[in-house]
Parts: structure tokens; sequence; C-alpha cells
């Protein structure tokens, strides 16, 4: 199942080597917990952050990764009976 | 077109869904009309410049959009319009963003946000982030899920097209995406017999955006297979 794209935001339990990562990058911690997943490929997921009013995509390896929590989907339902 | 909105008999969406029902007259038979709440809130605001009270939940809305009925039911029977016309009932399980639709959305000023519900109000601080923040990934969500109910409908109106060009009297009943399994399940009737389609969402795509004649054809001899299997079981 791919993880990217489904809903916007997700929950991220990342490993110590990726907290210091995010860290470093200048996000913090606990709200790297809550990601935006922009795109995912064999190396990683791709999340979106925000430095000094500017947007970046920030790969955070799949070894980093201990878990990711998505939001079960919402149904949208319109029409007449 | 003769339809009366019975307002007065909304139904409030259930604990598990977000869907409205709300009692039309089309042309004195009664029916019942889905109204998602976030496209519900929408109309709302597009037609008043704000979005419908929400604080206590569902039935402060309702009660918003009672109060305000006169000036927002135009919009709701514009709506309505179109659904009675498309005959079909459309279910979009789950959404998918673009970066683009993200951008758009975190550019909007906040007040332009839609209010939370205690229960996202509630997922925010679990997900440690905003109010705000939140509301915005929400927005994004919402407008997602518009655009895969809007590819939905376009289906439904293309693949009635193609039952007409068959000379089949099937109707398109209903369509359901799952944006996880990626497929749309497809529901005809004809003459009170269901026929279930299952068309890949990869070649919907493949037709709707990148203009594929070949996905077309695949598209329209899934049809022909479905109607003709259908024929073949009656006889």
């Amino acid at each position: 199942m791919r993880i990217s794209g489904r809903e916007t935001l997700v929950s991220l339990q990342l490993d110590e080597t990726g907290k210091k990562v995010l860290s470093d990058a200048g996000v913090e911690p606990e709200r790297a917990l809550a990601a935006f997943i922009i795109d995912e490929d064999e190396r990683g997921l791709w999340m979106r952050i925000e430095r000094t009013g500017a947007g970046y995509w920030l790969l955070i390896r799949w070894p980093w990764v201990l878990a990711v929590e998505i939001p079960a989907p919402r149904s949208k339902r319109t029409g007449i009976n | 077109m003769s339809l009366q909105i019975l307002i007065d008999e909304a139904k409030l969406p259930a604990q598990n869904n977000d869907t409205w029902v709300l009692p039309v007259l089309d042309g004195g038979v009664r029916r019942e009309w889905l109204v998602d709440g976030f496209d519900l809130a929408l109309w709302f605001k597009e037609a008043i410049g704000r979005y419908p009270a929400h604080t206590k939940g569902d039935r402060d809305t309702w009660d918003d959009l009672k109060a305000n009925w006169p000036q927002v039911e135009k919009r709701f029977y514009q709506e309505l319009e179109k659904q009675v016309e498309l005959g079909t009932t459309i279910t979009v399980d789950g959404a998918r963003i673009s970066a683009l639709e993200w951008e758009r959305v975190r550019m909007l000023p906040a007040e332009e946000l839609p209010p939370l519900t205690e229960s996202q109000r509630e997922a925010a601080r679990k997900m440690k982030i905003s109010d705000e923040e939140y509301s915005r990934n929400f927005l994004a969500s919402e407008r997602g899920r518009t655009a895969l109910l809007a590819e939905a409908e376009r289906l439904a109106r293309f693949l009635s097209a193609q039952l007409k060009q068959l000379g089949s009297k099937a109707v398109v009943k209903s369509i359901a995406l799952s944006t996880i399994e990626q497929k749309f399940e497809v529901e005809l009737v004809d003459e009170g017999t269901r026929i279930p389609v299952r068309i890949r969402e990869e070649i919907v795509g493949d037709f709707f955006e990148g203009g594929s004649s070949e996905a077309e054809a695949r598209i329209i001899r899934i049809l022909e297979t479905a109607i003709k299997y259908r024929n073949r079981v009656v006889q």
C-alpha cells in the first residue's frame, strides 16, 4: 500500500537517528510526528517541511521509520435515491 | 423540473459518517438526497459569506441552515437539479491530494478555513499540531475528495452515453471509488436486474487525463462484456 497522497497528515514514529535528522533540519521533534508525506520511493518517505517561510522536501529514510499511522479514509457520498 | 427540498425533515449525519439526508419531492415523488457535510457547509458559505455554526455539532448547523434557508436555498437547488439530472449515487472512499493543491490551501488566509468540530480539535491535539494547521489539512483533503468525485461523475456520464450507444436500457445506478483498491465499483441496473462492473482507476485516468483512445476502448469493452454476460444469464 502506498502511503503518500492518501491523506494529507500522517503520524510518524521515528528512531533516534530520524529524530536527530529532523532536528538538524530545523524541524521541532514533536512536530515531526505529524507530517505531510508528499511522495515515497525506495529510499524512504519525502515529507514537506517549512523553514523560514519557504517549503522544502525532506527525505526520511525507511530504516529510521518505526511506524506510520494513517487516518482511516473518510467517505464522501452524494446522489439521490 | 418540479423539485422541493423538505429542509425541516432533514436527517442529520449518523455518528460514523458525515452524510446528511435531505428529503425532496421530485415531481411529487418523495426521494432522499444525500449531501456531504463539507459540501453543505461550503454551499452555505458561498451563499451568505460564512460557514454555518457548528459549535455544538450538526444540530447547530441545521438550526443555522433553517434560519437562513431563504438566503441559501437557491444554491442548494442548483446542486439538487444537477444530482437529479445525473441520476447516479457516487461514493469516494478516501482522498488523494496533489502538492499543488496543498500549496493553494497553504496560501489561504486563516479566516477562509473551515471551523473545526470538537472531534477534529481533539485529533489536532493528539497530532500535536495547531487547529489552523489541521484545518488546512482538512480543507486540502476535502478538495482532493471533491476532485475525485468530479472524476467519478464524468465516468458516470461517459458510461451512460455508452450504454445508450450500445442500445441498452441499463442505467448507471451508483459508482464507488475506493482509493485504496484503486478501483471504481459501478452498479448498473437493467429493468430491475443489478449488474456490477469493476473498472481500474488507472484505465479511467489514462482516458480522462491522458486522452488514451486505447483506454477508452477498454472501458467500452468492459461495459459491453458486463451487458452481454448479463444477457446470457437471463437466457
